[in-house]
């Protein structure tokens, strides 16, 4: 069964099965980087944890959404709960610093010049995912959906299920947040 | 052109404001240094973080995500099947429990406790069947001797 195809409904189990494997194939490497951004380096088992919920969730799927904003905003949802239940790990940057060097986060590829100019870059990425994880939870998601995701106003707030005036101006505070924090690498 | 809120400069950076907004916010930059500092500010910002973000390498084994999944649900399903079966074990016991209880303290009314003339009738009744019974069963107590 192709993704491509609708959500076979209360079809066979094994048809069902087949579209969950075509959505983790489709979809499983962007939901779990989602993941990672959001939650960083506690993230491997609640990669796992989204998908169980979402084969759960399967038989309540009407197709209405689209699937990515549907398995974002379990997602999401999912993260969002963890961080809730684990208040204290916020700010944990040591986790967040290690995470690429024990979770394998690389970076996507930019060219550079020299060895100092990727020396610059790695400690510039990792001041990023410091701040990141330094913003509190719920613009941290708003921040991550839109910067990274790259995903509309009217997607973020289908995914988090707030008003578009409520995305804008939590995009607007974690903005705020990052530009104080990485204001010598914005000067130009 | 009174310059417009950061949120509203915001949205023109990601490009989601409708078309006339995005002119009149286009035309307010060209002579609002404050407002197109701002801009190039955010610009910088989302440069920076997409420019440095980091993706997760490797991908995901559906197969063992399933079966991780088909478990959890199956487990899911064993506990909520054990639960209505001690619910309803429960709901038994607790039923019985009552009716006791309340046969004890006489909430149910015992069969001489019947006042009303119906009730008392149909005792009657049943009084005179059960010594027409127990003079039956005499009866043939005396024949089964007589016959020895």
């Amino acid at each position: 069964v192709a993704l491509s195809g609708a959500w076979p409904g209360e079809a066979a189990r094994a048809e069902q099965d087949a579209w969950f494997e075509d959505l983790v194939r489709t979809h499983g490497s962007k939901v779990r980087s989602l993941v990672y951004r959001l939650v960083g380096g506690e993230a491997e088992d609640l990669v796992q944890d989204v998908f169980v919920q979402v084969y759960r969730s399967l038989p309540g799927f009407r197709g209405e959404a689209q699937v990515s904003t549907w398995l974002y905003r379990i997602a999401t949802n999912r993260c969002l709960d963890y961080l809730r239940r684990h208040r204290r790990t916020e700010g944990k940057v040591i986790s967040l610093e290690n995470c690429a060097e024990e979770h394998s986060l690389e970076p996507l590829a930019v060219p550079l010049a020299s060895p100092e100019a990727r020396t610059v870059a790695v400690d510039l990425r990792r001041e990023i995912r410091r701040c990141l994880a330094a913003l509190p939870a719920d613009l941290r998601a708003v921040v991550v959906l839109r910067d990274l995701e790259g995903l509309e106003y009217r997607e973020i707030a289908a995914v988090l299920g707030l008003p578009l005036g409520t995305v804008q101006s939590r995009l607007h505070r974690g903005r705020n947040l990052l530009r104080d924090k990485l204001g010598p690498y914005l000067e130009g | 052109m009174r310059c417009p809120d950061p949120v509203q400069l915001e949205a023109f950076v990601d490009g989601e404001l409708p078309a006339e907004r995005l002119a009149e916010v286009a035309r307010h930059l060209e002579g609002c240094p404050t407002c197109a500092g701002r801009v190039r500010q955010t610009q910088r910002l989302v440069t920076l973080l997409r420019r440095h973000q980091e993706a997760v390498s490797g991908s995901l084994d559906a197969g063992l995500l399933l079966a991780a999944a088909r478990r959890q649900a199956d487990h899911h399903r064993t506990v909520r099947a054990a639960w209505r079966r001690s619910l309803v074990a429960a709901g038994l016991v607790l039923a019985l429990g009552a009716g006791a209880t309340a046969y004890q303290i006489g909430l149910v009314p015992t069969p001489a406790g019947f006042s009303d003339p119906f009730s008392q009738a149909l005792l009657r009744e049943h009084q005179r069947f059960e010594s027409a019974l127990a003079a039956d069963r005499e009866l043939n107590v005396q024949v089964a001797t007589l016959e020895q």
